[in-house]
């Protein structure tokens, strides 16, 4: 059985947290105070690398006056609460999430999150693929990532621009059919498109939707998830061929070239 | 008191087997037998159960068999599972099923992945009538496998834990003060229950004393607040109890085990966090998860009187993972220390644990070793009876908190107090209904004849029944009686070797906390408790732990992400020594538990030290003279109880030797 929804893989390629460097080693906090308020009172602060476990029922005035050098977000208990219940309906964690964050970005308005270089900052490859892409692309379709140098790879299901499904696939009876499942699997970058080409079969066969599969390096991948427009570095790895993107379509490329260098 | 039981296994992987492909489970569990892992857990999610036509449950267990390993089956619907919905089926959220809701009406929210979700009524009819189902096909299911295949059941465990009832507390009160409110459901199908059980339980003769009428009074809406901590305290133990008769009926494991199993990224005190966290993208709030921990493990469930190992559970998918290293580091030792030395541990996602450096996994295996073997508990030296585990109790135990807060636990069973032998002290909640049978155990326990240095603190409140309060006279009537008053007037009462402080409440808010401080002061002082060692920096945290009974060891842990230096006090001159060995694979040597003071150390009251950020220190304490006393109580206890076994002996003696005595008779007044 796999699970349609792998929360623990979806986040080791998307949002992986860099959990290695030593605590002595970060950075003094510099990014904005997120806080939630009830009449004056402080209900919940939050900020990177910071503990302020001591303001929670403290009076916001004040906490906003001795802090005035910083960028403080703050929010109505009683908005979170209702954005919090009005989430319960939704149907996946991934909507729901995104439901608070855009309620929460219309309640501060733009303005109020120009100074902020902490906002969440969505995947790269997520957010294209729910931009207009999802206009272009099919409506029905399948992308494999694997990262080269860890055991990470997730299949996620598009529909209509929504990711109905995430999880790492059993690739048991792909093996057991290919000899060369072994060697795609030990280097997958450097496997000849024939044998690239059997895995995507076998995940058309599998899903019933067609499929794009993405090899890339672990490192390059880290590297560009952390960055909010990566795709100059996207396309000179595909030049490079450390990334490849297979069946390659020159639609796709098109589509990476707008991103890279017009930035829509 | 935690029992003497050994727990094998204080750190536990979850491996769920629904989230294994059959094609690889073999090679996964192999993997974990090459990293030493012999013992897995797994959460049953009601769904899973209900919908497993490969028999994926079976073949799971066939391979965790195959492989000599044992496994836990967590069977009570539990938050923190990797499944939709938690686990539960999609029909308990339609229409007619209400959702639970909290003390301000709002829905119980759990925002963890897969999906945040509204936890149901578990008191609404729909909802019960399904949970018997889904037991009774789980019973069906475990009695099938142990009839036809029973080798697949010889190493597991069929856990039940306290289920959704802890969560059901407000975010808006928890964020303030974690467990700040009223914890119950507050749904219309709830409320309706509640009065049929307010109604049913006031009809005891007992509330009808002195006429019908006077039982009125425990019904009005002033005890409203009061009733629903009581009742939602008994709801909670009938669920375990309902959980444990139904999955008794066919169902041949050897082993059931009820456990307090709490997952703190679920706790309604971080839904703001987690609300900001989504927002800002950034780290958890490491210091909330700290606080949860805390408070948790101050709190003791119980069933059927005994003290239940507390665990904490960690999953892969929630705030947790997004901490660093040294944080999640930091808060599986930390809870691990907590819970293990009640004879807990922590349920950890096994993806997480393997993400940990060897190190840092070693150690903590040593140390759960420790704990497991039960070298090292803890030994509450106050506990705290309150009429609810998970609600907001009175200002006097935020002032126990003040003074020792690591040395005390909630409790909510007048039983798991009565067979409490390690505390000496225990105070009743101002909002705890007392009846005559309650007063009779309470009394009993500091009256007995192991009572030796035992204090009963009962408050003199309204809710003593005429019963109650009769036999509580009849108690002290033949006590000396001491009145004291010390901003909070009390009397206090010789019992046995124990005794007895009845309070009065104190009236209007001012100087209230100094009064109970000082009040608290004189009863720690009546009960020889006082602070094994106190540190002048108050970011650091000290762990007290009792090393085989033998000697204190205490953990200073720094949950702060700065290297912190501070001096420790002692109340009087001690040699401490390095526990490290703790950590290490050959465990704790008989040296450790000397009382002996190393030849080359010179005893002193004050010692510097630095902890590094999120760091725990182990060390060992010799010639704490507050062992001493605690020892000589303990042989006292021991001696109290040798005097009464040995009175019932020549008592016995005598009615067989002495023509015309009889037990119980006065043999004074027979030889004169």
């Amino acid at each position: 059985m796999e699970l349609t929804h792998d929360w623990r893989v979806f986040h080791r390629i998307f949002y992986s947290h860099d959990s290695k460097t030593p605590v002595q080693n970060r950075p003094s906090p510099i990014g904005p105070i997120y806080v939630v308020v009830h009449q004056d009172r402080i209900v919940s602060a939050l900020s990177d690398g910071e503990d302020f476990s001591n303001l929670v029922g403290s009076s916001y005035k004040e906490f906003s006056q001795q802090k005035s050098f910083r960028e403080i977000i703050a929010f109505e208990r009683d908005h979170v609460d209702s954005w919090l219940g009005t989430s319960l309906s939704l149907p996946h964690y991934f909507e729901q999430q995104e439901f608070l964050r855009t309620q929460a970005f219309q309640a501060k308005g733009k303005r109020d999150w120009t100074q902020s270089s902490k906002r969440f900052r969505p995947h790269f490859l997520l957010k294209s693929l729910q931009s207009w892409w999802r206009k272009v692309l099919p409506s029905n379709y399948g992308i494999y990532i694997r990262l080269t140098g860890t055991e990470g790879h997730v299949v996620l299901l598009v529909r209509n621009g929504m990711f109905v499904g995430f999880h790492e696939p059993d690739l048991t009876s792909f093996y057991k059919q290919r000899e060369v499942a072994q060697k795609i699997a030990k280097d997958i970058i450097r496997a000849k498109s024939q044998e690239q080409e059997g895995l995507i079969q076998f995940f058309k066969d599998k899903y019933q939707v067609p499929f794009f599969t993405v090899f890339a390096s672990a490192q390059d991948w880290q590297a560009w998830s952390r960055l909010s427009n990566p795709w100059v570095e996207v396309l000179q790895a595909m030049q490079k061929k450390t990334l490849k993107v297979v069946p390659f379509r020159w639609g796709v490329a098109f589509l990476l070239g707008l991103r890279a260098y017009l930035g829509i | 008191m935690v029992g003497p039981e050994v727990n094998a296994h204080p750190i536990r992987l979850v491996v769920n087997y629904w989230e294994i492909p059959q094609s690889s489970l073999g090679a996964r569990l192999e993997e974990l037998l090459r990293n030493g892992i012999s013992h897995v857990a797994t959460f049953l999610p009601w769904q899973a159960v209900e919908s497993d036509i490969s028999h994926s449950l079976s073949r799971f267990l066939q391979a965790v068999s195959e492989r000599e390993m044992s496994v836990s089956l967590i069977a009570s619907p539990e938050v923190g599972v990797h499944y939709p919905n938690s686990g539960l089926p999609k029909d308990i959220f339609n229409k007619h099923d209400p959702a639970a809701r909290h003390s301000r009406g709002g829905a119980v929210g759990v925002h963890l992945a897969p999906n945040s979700f509204a936890l149901p009524s578990l008191l609404s009819s729909e909802f019960s009538k399904r949970y018997q189902n889904y037991l009774s096909r789980l019973d069906n299911l475990l009695g099938d496998m142990g009839r036809l295949q029973s080798q697949l059941l010889d190493e597991a465990t069929v856990v039940l834990t306290g289920s959704y009832w802890k969560y059901m507390r407000a975010p808006q009160d928890s964020s303030m003060s974690i467990f700040g409110s009223i914890c119950g459901d507050f749904s219309p199908s709830a409320s309706l229950n509640f009065r049929q059980k307010v109604e049913q339980f006031y009809s005891q003769k007992e509330f009808l004393d002195p006429n019908p009428m006077a039982a009125q009074r425990w019904k009005t809406k002033n005890m409203e607040d009061i009733n629903r901590r009581w009742f939602y305290q008994s709801c909670e133990d009938v669920f375990r109890a309902r959980s444990s008769q139904f999955l008794t009926r066919k169902a041949r494991v050897r082993r059931m085990k009820h456990i307090e199993l709490f997952t703190p990224e679920a706790d309604p005190s971080l839904a703001y966090s987690t609300f900001v966290q989504a927002v800002s993208g950034g780290r958890a709030d490491f210091s909330r998860l700290n606080s949860i921990v805390d408070e948790a493990c101050r709190r003791s469930s119980n069933f059927d009187g005994e003290a239940l190992p507390p665990y904490m559970h960690w999953t892969g998918f929630g705030s947790f993972r997004t901490l660093n290293d040294s944080e999640k580091q930091f808060l599986i030792l930390k809870s691990l220390l907590l819970t293990g030395s009640q004879g807990g541990g922590i349920y950890l996602d096994d993806r997480e644990w393997f993400s940990l450096s060897p190190t840092f996994r070693n150690r903590a295996e040593n140390l759960a070793r420790s704990l497991g073997q039960r070298e090292l508990k803890a030994q509450p030296q106050v506990l705290y009876l309150a009429p609810s585990l998970w609600s907001k109790v009175d200002p006097l135990w935020e002032e126990i908190q003040k003074k020792l807060p690591e040395d005390s636990r909630i409790v909510s069973s007048v039983d798991r107090v009565q067979r409490e032998r390690d505390a000496n002290l225990v105070l009743v909640d101002p909002s705890f209904v007392m009846t005559r049978d309650q007063v009779s155990k309470l009394t009993g326990w500091v009256s007995s004849p192991q009572g030796q240095g035992r204090i009963l603190v009962m408050p003199r409140s309204q809710l003593y029944t005429e019963a109650a309060k009769a036999e509580l006279e009849q108690v002290i009537s033949k006590a000396e009686r001491l009145d004291v008053n010390l901003g909070i007037s009390y009397q206090l009462r010789t019992l046995g070797n124990g005794k007895l402080v009845i309070y009065d409440l104190p009236e209007g808010s001012e100087n209230k906390e100094s009064a109970w401080q000082i009040f608290l002061n004189s009863l720690f002082s009546l009960a020889n408790i006082t602070h094994f060692c106190s540190v002048s920096d108050g970011r650091l945290r000290i762990l007290p732990l009792h090393l085989n009974s033998a000697g204190l060891g205490i953990f200073i842990v720094n949950p702060s992400g700065r290297a912190v230096t501070a001096d420790l006090i002692f109340p009087s001159e001690v040699n401490i020594s390095d526990l490290g060995s703790l950590f290490s694979a050959s465990g704790l040597a008989p040296q450790d538990f000397s009382q002996k003071a190393p030849t080359d150390q010179v005893a002193a009251s004050r010692y510097a030290l630095e902890v590094p950020p999120y760091g725990v220190l182990p060390l060992g304490v010799a010639g704490l003279k507050m062992d001493e006393v605690r020892f000589e109580m303990h042989e006292s206890q021991k001696a109290g109880d040798v005097t009464e076994s040995l009175r019932s002996n020549v008592a016995d003696a005598g009615v067989n030797e002495l023509p015309g005595h009889s037990a119980g008779e006065d043999i004074g007044a027979l030889w004169s």
